[in-house]
């Protein structure tokens, strides 16, 4: 089933990363078994004697998806800012996967910058993709500034941990029931995967999960069927959980059955 | 002499030149890349406008893989 995130439409729920492959021909692989519509890329100094990136963008542009840039590596408003203007004029969109670090041993969002950087760009004209913590409030003020889609990590970045704080992530899908909720980093397995889209997230954006993997082309595929499954059953409205057993084979009729027991 | 930072790197320029003549001095052709001086964004309209001054910080970016 189709939906739609910032003014395109897409099949897959899967957003995957172009990082830390075996190789190239893996990445271009795994992408493609993976099923995913938008990939992500960055930006990196070029040096002209090696040729810069060039090699690696025919790659990406030959799998003809939607392109996410980054602005990893940002630790302010300020240098996600330009870093985002740059990838417009070369990717030619504009979409961003906003990020600005604030802590360097876990990768944590810097809250304050990236809520700057998000106003502003989304003044510019950006479809910024905000990755965040999970922090309700902060989800909150990016909506306010005009982001309309949010990506709340579910642990620190290549943790591969899984819902850290399966409390956090439900609240914020309870308290932002109409925005498009992306659960980016931290995803281990396709397991993770799964549980955050029976939770109602509405995607998934991961890349060491199927880069780091043994295989990742088999792995990719596994995510994917993970994804759709998750939401298949967000959709079809889960069981209530409860404490008590209930026999699910029909009492009545019992066999050795005796009144006097 | 004009002296800069390309790319993080001490460089230098014989004279002051617009970025346009720089990049092709340096070796950058009509390539896939993005430049920004000082933090500061330059589209790509602008090289031939845009004087390198002393000190400035160039940085020249190119796609690269990313999560």
């Amino acid at each position: 089933m189709s939906w739609h995130i910032g003014g395109k439409t897409l099949n897959s729920r899967l957003f995957i990363g172009s990082a830390l492959y075996p190789s190239p021909a893996i990445m271009q692989q795994a992408i493609r078994s993976s099923g995913a519509e938008v990939v992500t890329v960055s930006l990196r100094r070029q040096n002209p004697s090696v040729g810069g990136g060039t090699s690696f963008w025919q790659l990406i542009k030959e799998l003809q998806l939607n392109i996410l840039p980054n602005t990893a590596g940002c630790h302010s408003a300020k240098e996600a800012i330009t870093t985002a203007q740059m990838a417009r004029e070369i990717f030619d969109t504009n979409w961003i996967k906003l990020e600005v670090i604030g802590d360097d041993y876990n990768l944590q969002p810097e809250p304050f910058q990236l809520l700057e950087a998000a106003e502003q760009l989304v003044k510019e004209g950006f479809e910024v993709f905000p990755y965040c913590t999970d922090d309700l409030v902060l989800c909150q003020r990016l909506r306010d500034v005009g982001c309309n889609v949010l990506m709340p990590w579910a642990a620190p970045i290549g943790t591969g941990k899984g819902i850290i704080n399966p409390y956090a992530l439900t609240t914020l899908r309870e308290r932002l029931p109409d925005i498009p909720l992306i659960v980016d980093a931290g995803i281990g397995l396709p397991s993770h995967a799964c549980q955050a889209m029976e939770m109602g997230f509405d995607g998934i954006l991961l890349n060491s999960a199927v880069a780091q993997a043994g295989d990742p082309v088999t792995m990719a595929s596994a995510f994917a069927g993970a994804i759709k499954a998750g939401r298949q059953a967000y959709l079809a409205s889960p069981m209530p959980e409860k404490n008590t057993a209930a026999p699910s084979t029909p009492t009545l009729g019992t066999p050795f059955w005796h009144q006097d027991k | 002499m004009i002296n800069i930072f390309l790319n993080g790197e001490s460089s230098s320029l014989n004279k002051p030149e617009t970025l346009g003549l720089a990049l092709m001095e340096w070796g950058y052709q009509d390539g896939c890349y993005a430049i920004a001086i000082n933090e500061t964004f330059v589209p790509r309209s602008q090289y031939h406008q845009q004087l390198i001054n002393e000190g400035d910080r160039i940085d020249v970016v190119s796609p690269l893989e990313g999560g």
